[in-house]
């Protein structure tokens, strides 16, 4: 069979549709090319168990998840060329999204599971595999009725910069001639550049400018630091997401870092002691040790708060979503809507959750046995994993970006505080909450990498039910995958600190030791910093009342600034751009666009390959980041504005790409 | 600011067709009343009327000024209550009902209030903030505005025939739209001043027995709830609201959208960074500066002011210069064009053939003289007055005029742009730059301290008023070009009505100054707000004074400004929220939500639109009303201070009454004001839309 000839994306694809207008993907409704094929399943299940394992190693050594689905999105272009029949772009979804459940499913377990090994817990393999799982299939089936909320109906108000990056890497793949190249040779670029930079010690990998005396002593006596990760990933992010969402998110940055960072300082440097939860007295702290012991916990309560407000916004359309499969149920079958908006039937969810449902119970009940406390803690998993579905289809659908730890560590609170209540303490108390905050971690996660992939499939014209069915297939592979990995890895390695006379070597796992600190606290009482999350509570209010988005507010609140600020310049670039390209007009105007889209995709992409590369190089034995290193490395000023220099390079790159008009023969139909 | 053609939508009926297009070449603009005809201009009445509602709005406009940071609309009303009064002498006292162009005129006289109160109330009580009051007395707070309206109608003067002439119909212009559509539709006008009679009446009555006679609270305050005493002490996090009449109509007029953003600038402040520092002060053994007293001793409104008040100043003078950075692209324009014309004029581009009575002004000549005149009486006022006995006093008071003529001269035309495109002129951000610019100027020249900081205090002033002026002379330009009055009549009645609302502002200033204060201290616990002034203040304490400045607070204020500008929000606004008390924020909410209400009340546009601007008559009455009976309530605790008696009736002291209304008051002053918000919406609903013209 011929593959369907692709053209590009329709005009209205970024853009909101007036209203009667209806978007058109690539595939339309009435087509049925090859989709869930043997070819698909195969590539995607192996890409997915391959990406998990890598990705647990280097999550657990680093805290670092792989950016998962982009890169299998360019494997998949690849690989479809080797066969004697191209892969559909249908079968390419299929591939991304099963094989993108890897980096999701790692990322929910990463955060917590090692947690139970440093506790001295020791979980059955059994064990952390049904906590990946049920965790993951939780996602999932708490998604699908918001798919036609955030997918469909919001169309072109999200900016979905991973979903756009991976569909125009299929699109373009797919297509060939000049943009294929222009998206390679961005691809490359930022490939290249991001490897070098944060895998060995070319030179700065983040721009704070503190070797200006001036900037340096701002940052000593008020606290005020401002930095700058340099990286074309986050350059083609800040462009795929827009000036909007990129100014919200560094306002939110400059909020946190700038003001309230200073003025904790400004009052807490006369006090003595360390003030709880900080621990250790506030004045002497550099800002980035008050941003992560304060400031960021009111950036969870602002982005909680915001989710709640989401939850309100997309309720009138879930409702709508389920009676609209309530009434197809009844009339037997979903023939009235078309293959495109087609989901897994509601029975088919209502069945699902309720089968996790009784699952989760029967696992927390051999933990707890029967009671009060099985009940509340069942109640939790489902109650966090709906109400975090939402916040992260909306954070992912804005930034790209998921606020795990933030909503894991709330996770954690909230269930120590309660189930304190009910009498549960100690070990099994400790199992208890970590299990429930794997289950609702990886939910979450893996709920922000569904939407992306649904937005892809929408996009291109996929089956949303076939899509939705390869996402529990992923979601199984990637589980077992991890759970025996961290199995594994806990007979060699032991996690978080070395405890004395253990010889084994040590795996960081950061983000798991900090849960393991916060559940040991919680459930022997720690008071919780209410007030934090409450101020946070209120700014989320506050924005709300101002017209802002909240949560994208909140975000930046909640994450780096130094991973805000670059974003920042993308964004400027994708609105001067987007003048440029109106006062040219036509064809010339519409060809900017599009190759500013496939730059911008190009640098995403590549700053992800660039990142598993680097991942895969740290797991050789013997690997040093001063393999590479500059003699100038150590020496900031030259270090730094070398880092500056290749920025501005990666954006004159972006610009002037995308500005540079495509050869007329090369744009002949 | 394209100068597209605006679409001719709208033209009120009595207004020729050609009123708001673009005129076709040859076309000429016949107004409603014709050059040809001579009905009366000035008259007893006109100029009686003028000075009285001067005098009124001054006194009210000060007020508001000074308590809410907000400038009111004097315009709109003067007009409604200029063809009252001519309804009212028609009718009952059967006499000749007001021409058109004498209301125009009273308008022309009256309307001067608002700008020199905006010039004069957002610089002068800077002076006592600083303490500079010493140096400085009533003479010289009335000259300071005067002398900056007057140059101010005579910098604009030269360029009336630019904006209403050769831009006809291709400027908005949409408060000199609004007005004249009421001088127009004179008929309705005696129904609509009956309104805003009343319902001034209302308010002053409503404002009196709650603050002056007890009769509620005047705020109500959760810290007042004993069940929330724990809830208060714990967190420091209090939410209140006054119960004013004038605020409820001042958010009325604001808006959901603006008193939205107010509000959030006050929530930020009470239940974000108070709660904070009310969470590390425990933690806190000693004072920290600027605060005098341990953090932990302190309740929540100390905390406020003496932390979070200079992070809200450091924000509105953040905002302040982010909106003239804003307008950049616009200055740019009207300096130029402003060069062109003046040079054009000066060719004698100007005169040509006869003149019209519809175009005859001040000669040209005059209005350079004027200028001269006004430009050597201050440099004569701060040789003389302000800098006498300083070293190199010629210099600086030659350069201090210098920079004084200069910088009105630039701002005057940008104030005239903006007020013809959006009727908003970005009057606090002008004169922080001229403050910052004249500060630098005249350190660089050696003048610091007490007077150097007054003497870049009065160019502020001067260059505030006239900025003012502008804006307002041209928007009564375009009025007298659509109906025909004789522009030499507005000038001369605009400096008339210059001198009565100076001194009718100097004397609320200083009674203010007297009774309540403008920044706390011995006398003065609690002082008016007096925003701008204080942000004005902090600007040359910073600049010229001694150290001391709380620079770390003011810095993150103006770091938070650009979050918020960074977010698409008025960063002004916010800032200003954040500075004044939450209690005169949240009830502009109140009323913001009645007008939104009312916006929709109805499917039919015509009887909403008719509801709400029902509605909006009322709530400028409030503002009236509720402004002038704090006003005389001020007058009247003086009067009892200066005497020693106290004869205001106090409720409270009511036998039997007395303790339960004690008891009740905070619960009682919510439910009156909930209930006059219901009442306002009750009462506006009822309003149908006009009959449709024949």
């Amino acid at each position: 069979m011929d593959a369907p000839t692709v053209t590009s994306l329709p005009e209205n694809a970024y853009l909101p549709l007036p209203p009667g207008e209806a978007y058109r993907p690539i595939v339309p409704a009435t087509e049925a090319p090859p989709e869930s094929t043997f070819r698909a399943v195969a590539w995607g299940v192996a890409f997915c168990a391959l990406f998990t394992a890598a990705s647990a190693y280097s999550g657990l050594k680093v805290g670092q998840v792989m950016e998962a689905a982009i890169p299998i999105s360019i494997l998949a272009i690849g690989m479809g060329r080797l066969f004697k029949r191209r892969s559909t772009l249908l079968e390419n979804v299929i591939i991304t999204g099963i094989g993108g459940n890897s980096g999701a499913v790692v990322a929910g377990a990463a955060f917590t599971l090692p947690a139970l090994y440093i506790l001295k817990l020791d979980p059955h393999p059994w064990q952390t595999i049904f906590i990946c799982l049920a965790g993951g299939a939780l996602g999932v089936l708490f998604l699908i009725p918001l798919r036609r909320y955030f997918v469909r109906e919001t169309h072109g108000q999200f900016p979905y910069p991973e979903a756009t990056a991976i569909t125009e890497v299929l699109v373009t793949g797919e297509k060939g001639g000049d943009q294929a190249r222009l998206l390679l040779q961005a691809t490359g670029i930022a490939a290249a550049y991001d490897f070098l930079v944060t895998t060995f010690q070319a030179w700065k990998e983040t721009i704070d400018l503190r070797f200006v005396p001036a900037v340096e002593a701002l940052a000593q006596k008020a606290k005020m630091t401002l930095s700058f990760d340099a990286l074309g990933f986050i350059l083609g992010l800040g462009y795929v997401m827009g000036l909007r969402s990129s100014l919200l998110l560094c306002a939110g940055g400059v909020l946190s870092n700038l003001v309230l960072v200073p003025l904790i300082w400004f009052v807490g440097s006369h006090v003595p002691e360390a003030v709880y939860p900080g621990a250790q007295a506030i004045g002497a702290m550099d800002a980035s040790q008050i941003f992560r012991g304060y400031v960021r916990l009111i950036g969870v309560g602002a982005i909680a708060t915001a989710g709640i407000f989401g939850i309100l916004k997309s309720l009138r359309i879930v409702v709508g979503s389920f009676s609209i499969a309530v009434r197809a149920f009844r009339s037997g079958g979903e023939h009235g809507l078309e293959r495109t908006d087609r989901d897994v039937s509601v029975m088919t969810i209502l069945a699902g959750v309720v089968v996790s449902a009784l699952a989760v119970a029967a696992f927390l009940g051999d933990l707890a046995g029967l009671g009060a406390v099985l009940a509340i803690g069942l109640l939790l998993v489902l109650l966090f994993s709906f109400f975090f579905t939402s916040v992260a289809a909306n954070a992912i659908a804005t930034t790209a970006r998921n606020p795990v730890s933030g909503m894991t560590m709330l996770t954690v609170i909230v269930s120590s505080v309660v189930l304190l209540e009910f009498g549960l303490s100690g070990r099994t108390g400790m199992f208890f909450v970590m299990a429930i905050a794997g289950m609702v971690c990886t939910a979450l996660s893996v709920s922000g990498q569904t939407v992306t992939d649904l937005k892809v499939g929408y996009w291109l014209g996929s089956t949303p039910r076939a899509q939705e069915r390869m996402k529990f297939l992923g979601v199984l592979v990637a589980a077992v995958v991890v759970g025996l990995t961290i199995v594994l890895l806990a007979r060699t390695f032991q996690f978080g600190e070395a405890a004395p006379g253990d010889p084994r070597a040590v795996l960081a796992s950061p983000q798991a030791s900090l849960m393991k600190a916060l559940v040991e606290g919680f459930m022997s009482r720690q008071p919780v910093p209410v007030l934090l999350f409450a101020v946070g509570a209120v700014i989320a209010v506050v924005m709300e009342m101002l017209q802002v988005p909240a949560l994208t507010f909140a975000l930046g609140m909640y994450l780096p600034l130094e991973l805000n600020s670059p974003a920042l310049v993308g964004g400027f670039i994708a609105h001067f751009l987007q003048r440029r390209s109106e006062a040219a007009g036509g064809e010339a105007g519409r060809s900017m666009r599009e190759r500013g889209v496939v730059v911008a995709s190009g640098l995403l992409a590549g700053g992800a390959l660039g990142g598993v590369f680097g991942a895969a190089l740290r797991t050789v034995p013997g690997f040093s980041e001063g393999w590479v290193r500059t003699p100038f490395y150590d020496v900031d000023w030259i270090s730094q504005s070398v880092s500056l220099a290749g920025f501005t390079a990666l954006c004159a790159y972006l610009w002037l790409a995308s500005v540079r008009q495509a050869r007329p023969a090369a744009r002949a139909p | 600011m394209a100068l597209e053609p605006l679409p001719p939508a709208g033209a009120p009926a009595g207004l020729p067709e050609n009123a708001f297009r673009p005129l076709a070449p040859g076309e000429a603009y016949q107004p409603v009343v014709p050059a040809g005809a001579a009905p009366p201009e000035v008259t007893v009445r006109s100029v009686l009327q003028g000075v009285l509602w001067s005098v009124v709005f001054s006194a009210a406009a000060t007020y508001i000024a000074l308590k809410l940071g907000q400038g009111i609309e004097s315009a709109i009303p003067i007009a409604i209550l200029a063809v009252g009064v001519s309804t009212l002498l028609a009718r009952a006292a059967r006499g000749r009902a007001s021409s058109l162009l004498e209301n125009v005129n009273v308008l022309a006289v009256g309307a001067t209030s608002g700008i020199v109160a905006g010039g004069s109330v957002f610089t002068m009580p800077a002076i006592y903030v600083l303490g500079l009051e010493g140096r400085s007395g009533f003479l010289q707070i009335f000259l300071v505005p005067l002398l900056g309206a007057v140059l101010g109608v005579f910098l604009l003067a030269p360029f009336r025939r630019y904006f209403t002439r050769e831009l006809h119909g291709r400027l908005p212009f949409p408060e000199a739209r609004a007005t004249t559509e009421i001088l127009v539709a004179g008929n309705r006008g005696g129904e609509s001043a009956l309104v805003l009679t009343w319902s001034a009446a209302t308010a002053a009555v409503f404002d009196f027995v709650g603050p002056t006679m007890k009769g509620f609270a005047d705020t109500f305050s959760t810290a007042a709830i004993g069940a929330l005493s724990g809830f208060t002490e714990r967190t420091k996090a209090v939410f209140s609201m006054n119960t004013s009449a004038a605020i409820f109509g001042l958010g009325y007029i604001m808006g959901l959208d603006y008193a939205a953003i107010i509000l959030a600038g006050s929530l930020v402040s009470f239940l974000v960074l108070v709660p904070l520092l009310g969470w590390l002060g425990p933690h806190v053994a000693g004072a920290v500066p600027p605060a005098a007293v341990p953090l932990a001793a302190m309740p929540h409104d100390a905390l406020f002011a003496a932390y979070v008040r200079p992070i809200g100043i450091g924000g509105i003078f953040a905002a302040g210069l982010l909106s003239i950075l804003k307008m950049s692209p616009v200055i740019v324009r009207a300096g130029r064009q402003a060069v062109a014309e003046v040079v054009r004029l000066a060719r004698g581009g100007g005169a040509a053939g006869v003149e019209e009575r519809t175009d005859r002004a001040l000669p040209m000549a005059l209005v350079v003289a004027g200028v001269a005149a006004t430009g050597a009486a201050i440099l004569a006022y701060f040789r003389l007055s302000v800098l006498a006995g300083e070293p190199g006093a010629t210099g600086m008071a030659l350069l201090a005029t210098g920079l004084t003529l200069a910088i009105s001269f630039l701002f005057a035309a940008v104030s005239a742009w903006a007020i013809a495109m959006i009727s908003i002129t970005p009057i606090s951000g002008m004169t922080l730059t001229t403050l910052i610019v004249t500060a630098v100027a005249l350190s660089a020249l050696g003048l610091t301290g007490e007077r150097g900081m007054l003497q870049t205090l009065l160019i502020g002033g001067v260059v505030c008023t006239a900025l003012s002026m502008s804006g307002s002379l041209v928007t009564q330009y375009q009025i007298g070009r659509w109906l025909g009055a004789t522009p030499r009549t507005i000038e001369i009645a605009n400096l008339l009505g210059s001198v009565v609302a100076s001194a009718a502002t100097t004397a609320v200033i200083l009674l203010m100054a007297k009774v309540y204060g403008f920044a706390p201290d011995a006398a003065h616990p609690t002082p008016l707000p007096a925003p701008q002034p204080n942000a004005m203040a902090a600007v040359l304490r910073g600049v010229m004074g001694a150290g001391g400045a709380p620079w770390f607070l003011y810095a993150v204020g103006g770091v938070f400004a650009v979050a918020v500008e960074l977010c698409g929000v008025s960063g002004l606004a916010f800032a200003l929220g954040m500075y004044l008390p939450m209690d005169l924020n949240s009830p502009l909410v109140l009323g913001a939500l009645a007008a939104w209400l009312l916006r929709r009340s109805s499917k039919d546009a015509a009887t909403s639109a008719a509801r709400h601007e029902r509605g909006t008559l009322i709530a400028s009455g409030f503002i009236a009303g509720g402004a002038l009976v704090g006003v005389l309530a001020a007058l009247l605790k003086f009067v009892e201070d200066s005497i020693g008696v106290a004869f205001v009736p106090d409720l409270t002291r009511l036998p039997g009454l007395g303790p339960v209304l004690q008891a009740w008051s905070n619960w009682l002053g919510l439910a009156a004001f909930l209930l006059l918000g219901a009442w306002v919406y009750w009462v506006s609903r009822r309003a149908a839309p006009a009959p449709p013209a024949a």
